[in-house]
């Protein structure tokens, strides 16, 4: 049975496997949100987190209670206590629009001085502070969007002698989770800390928003989805920042609560959904698995539903969705995760950059949530909000990416495009012995080989008086070149004769084609001047050389045929003599036939020497000797498209027919003229040793392994539509049987041939 | 006479071939004659020969492929070749040719038929 994998199937597989397994996790999220919406005493937040530092005044001195019908005044509240508040800090219930959030402050015992009372609550939407008197307790006010009190969260001066010892109570009403920090500390730690935090997230959103803009830019000009995606992750998450840490309804547009509730809940969802598109770009998803991209594409659909679901929810006062908004949270981060990782295994790198990208703020957001979990790792309100810090760092990254992905796009395209020129020059250089062109006006603008005709043509003057300065006879001719280019017709090899460097006139062929700018505007003429002069005597040379070897092939058949009928003249002819003896008349005529023949033999003999069939040469030399002489003789019929080198051992032995030798050495390099289509190189060489070897090469096309094992039968051949017999090469192994020598081939098709001839020297086991 | 060669001749020109038959009889040998390839492969399996006298370049099954089947099934028969050459190969090749495969001796026409005759009683 075969188990060959097909490398696509199993790449589709694994990738529905992802997709698969992203299904799950959705119907994990869903089965976990409905079960905890059934669930009576749903635990989603609240609390106050009163670090376990030295500077927590209020560590173990704060309980809280939630009034869920918001109707419960203090003499209500001081009715139940203590027993209405809970011993623990962290105690949670699902906020509604009315529900109140009351805690007791236990004040210790304070240095004189002002003190600062912070709830750290920025959807906070009001808050009462009580503080007991002689005559009772004295209300302060906090109001959202209030100009009064415009601070992002509620922050009220106290005097400590005045509170000291004392229980205070606090009430307060959000728009969001009753999650926060309640910090009481002296007045001017506790504005230097809101001024910093105000400002580094000031400078973050400033960050965010050139980044925005810059990357905005790029993906608006380039009409890139990645690039747009990750505008969206910026816009999105700057958006949330800013209203959710009340800069926006607090200090850009004063007493906007509601478009920052709306905003902050929206954006939240819009980020993950943005976040879900991006991955999906980045990590090139729809390359390695169609099915995985159009279900990430789907839940960043249904996330930019939810958040325009939360919006509505906000607006009309109703919860269900925005309760869960956090699990959203959790699901779109998982999702990115898990989708990295697979990911590591078709492209790596981009994956890799993916998980070091996202580092800063998932660090981040594991101490932001070390920070809720365990409130006693640190309260300083730069650790809170550190996550704003590690995902601007984050988005910083892949801005630097993407725009160096850019940088990276733009060398390639130079590179392609410096390619294509280049790949052009060569065509043309190769094409023509020279290449030129010029503007729209005619003048010469680019010039390449004219001196290899020797021509004198410069840059920057006119083509046709240029021309017509070096050129003879050739009115006509010129006159159609400037009819052409007046108006703006290509032309094809219009003869020119001009005077060449030596005096001599030569024939050129000129050729020209317009060029036309990107909007179909003539920018002017480009072509090629071809020395037709050489072309001609080429032609001429190949012709005369084909004649030739038909006119010898010619001559050998009428040789054979005439040999065929002289030899029955000749024998009859010869016994007619011996039976004329005593007739000497008829001997005498006999004599005479048998003489003529003789002569026409002499004569078949010498036409076929004409037609470059020679005698053989029996002369013996040494094999270097040989395989010299033979090479000068093959030499002269190897075309100039292919190089004949050699490399030849000075042998003494073995001694060798030189004509058998040139019989060998004009098949093999025949056979592999005939291998090379093209241009190609031959090698002839010989080495010593026990041994000696003589060995023809060629970059021809090769042939198959049966096709080298047949290549020594008589008749068979490869070629026999062209002409060949098939004998060539069998008679090369007659010869090498006669010499006692061995002969292999190695070849290949496409990367060309080898035959080895070893000569084993007497004396010496093959 | 009590043994004499018998002696098959072979070549597609019909003129040479009664030549050659002609001169081969007169010198007292037992001489038959063959057109083709084919036809000497035939003969040669149907009646002992002693001697082969056989054309290089015929059409059809021509001598060289002839004389390559010859050494391997009839080893012992004796073998002479003639040529004029040919539009293929030269004369210089088809007698090397003839000599490798075991040709006792090439005559290249126009021959004299009393070397032939010679050759076939020298061996």
């Amino acid at each position: 049975m075969s188990r060959q994998v097909d490398p696509r199937s199993a790449q589709q597989r694994q990738g529905k496997t992802a997709a698969l397994l992203i299904w799950m996790t959705l119907a994990a999220f869903v089965a976990v949100v409905l079960a905890l919406a059934i669930h009576d005493d749903v635990a989603v937040l609240s609390g106050i987190s009163p670090a376990g530092t030295e500077k927590a005044l209020l560590a173990g001195r704060v309980y809280s209670a939630v009034d869920a019908s918001g109707t419960l005044k203090l003499e209500d509240i001081l009715q139940r206590d203590p027993s209405f508040f809970s011993d623990t800090a962290n105690r949670g219930v699902s906020p509604t629009t009315r529900a109140a959030f009351w805690l007791r402050i236990a004040v210790p015992s304070l240095d004189p001085g002002e003190y600062g009372l912070s709830l750290e609550l920025t959807r906070a939407r009001n808050a009462i502070l009580f503080i007991p008197d002689d005559e009772g307790y004295r209300q302060l006010r906090w109001q959202r969007g209030d100009w009064s009190s415009l601070t992002r969260y509620p922050i009220f001066a106290l005097d400590g002698a005045a509170i000291a010892g004392k229980t205070l109570y606090l009430r307060t009403v959000t728009s969001s989770s009753m999650r926060a920090m309640l910090h009481l500390r002296p007045l001017q730690s506790l504005i230097g800390s809101y001024s910093m935090e105000s400002v580094t997230l000031g400078i973050l959103a400033g960050v965010l928003v050139g980044l925005a803009v810059y990357i905005g830019v790029m993906a608006a000009t380039l009409r890139d989805r990645l690039f747009g995606s990750l505008v969206g992750v910026i816009v999105a998450f700057t958006c949330y920042m800013l209203a959710d840490r009340g800069i926006l309804d607090t200090h850009i547009l004063p007493g906007a609560v509601t478009l920052a509730s709306v905003v902050s809940l929206s954006a939240t969802i819009l980020t993950y959904a943005a976040l879900l598109t991006f991955a999906r770009y980045w990590l090139e998803i729809r390359s390695w698995s169609a099915s995985l991209d159009r279900a990430l594409n789907i839940v960043a659909i249904g996330f930019g539903i939810l958040a325009a679901e939360t919006a509505r929810e906000t607006l009309m006062g109703d919860q269900f969705v925005r309760l869960y908004s956090a699990f959203a949270g959790v699901l779109a981060l998982a999702l990115c995760l898990g989708v990295a990782l697979v990911a590591l295994r078709r492209v790596r790198t981009r994956a890799i950059l993916f998980l070091l990208g996202w580092s800063p703020a998932i660090a981040t957001a594991v101490l932001r949530l070390a920070l809720d979990l365990f409130p006693s790792v640190g309260d300083s309100a730069l650790f809170a909000n550190s996550l704003y810090v590690g995902a601007t760092a984050s988005l910083l990254c892949y801005g630097v990416l993407v725009s160096d992905s850019l940088q990276h796009r733009e060398r390639r395209l130079r590179q392609r495009a410096e390619l294509m020129e280049t790949r052009f020059r060569n065509f043309a250089d190769s094409a023509a012995d020279s290449f030129w062109e010029t503007t729209a006006e005619g003048d010469i603008r680019y010039l390449e080989g004219p001196q290899f005709i020797g021509l004198k043509l410069e840059v920057e003057q006119p083509l046709v008086q240029s021309l017509a300065a070096i050129s003879r006879h050739s009115d006509t001719a010129l006159a159609q070149i400037r009819e052409n280019l007046g108006q703006g017709l290509p032309f094809r090899d219009i003869t020119l004769v001009v005077s060449g460097p030596d005096g001599r006139s030569r024939e050129v062929l000129i050729s020209g084609t317009c060029a036309r700018d990107p909007r179909g505007r003539l920018s002017g003429f480009a072509g090629t001047l071809v020395d037709a002069t050489e072309r001609d005597a080429h032609l001429q040379q190949s012709a005369r050389r084909e004649k030739m070897a038909a006119l010898g092939q010619m001559a050998a058949f009428v040789a054979h045929e005439i040999n065929n009928l002289l030899h029955p003249i000749m024998s009859l002819s010869r016994q007619a003599r011996r039976r004329a003896q005593d007739d000497k008349e008829t001997a005498r005529l006999l004599d005479s036939v048998i003489d003529l023949s003789e002569d026409m033999r002499d004569m078949v003999v010498s036409l076929r020497s004409s037609t470059a069939v020679k005698p053989p040469d029996t002369t013996l030399l040494p094999l270097s000797a040989a395989v010299r002489r033979s090479l000068a003789t093959v030499r002269t019929i190897v075309p100039p498209r292919i190089v004949l080198t050699d490399d030849i051992a000075e042998l003494d032995h073995p001694l060798v027919h030189a004509g058998e030798v040139l019989q060998v050495i004009a098949n093999l390099v025949a056979n592999a003229m005939n291998a090379i289509e093209n241009e190609g190189f031959i090698t002839v060489s010989l080495v010593g040793g026990v041994a000696p070897r003589l060995t023809v090469q060629d970059s021809g096309f090769g042939m198959s392994q049966d096709i080298a094992a047949r290549a020594f039968e008589p008749f068979f051949t490869t070629r026999s539509e062209s002409g060949g017999t098939g004998l060539g090469l069998s008679v090369v192994a007659g010869l090498l049987k006669s010499w006692g020598a061995t002969v292999r081939i190695d070849s290949e098709l496409g990367k060309g041939t080898s035959v080895h001839i070893t000569f084993v020297q007497e004396g010496t086991d093959p | 006479m009590t043994s004499t060669y018998r002696v098959l001749v072979c070549d597609d020109f019909a003129p040479l071939l009664a030549s050659v038959a002609g001169c081969l009889r007169r010198a007292g040998l037992e001489v038959d004659t063959a057109a083709t390839g084919l036809d000497t492969l035939t003969r040669l399996r149907a009646a002992p020969y002693d001697v082969l006298v056989t054309d290089i370049w015929m059409p059809a099954m021509d001598g060289l492929t002839l004389m390559k089947l010859l050494t391997t099934e009839f080893p012992r028969l004796r073998v002479f070749a003639m040529t004029g050459g040919g539009p293929e190969f030269t004369v210089e090749t088809a007698v090397s040719l003839a000599e490798v495969w075991g040709a006792e001796r090439v005559f290249v026409k126009p021959f004299d038929e009393e070397q032939l005759v010679q050759a076939i009683l020298d061996g």
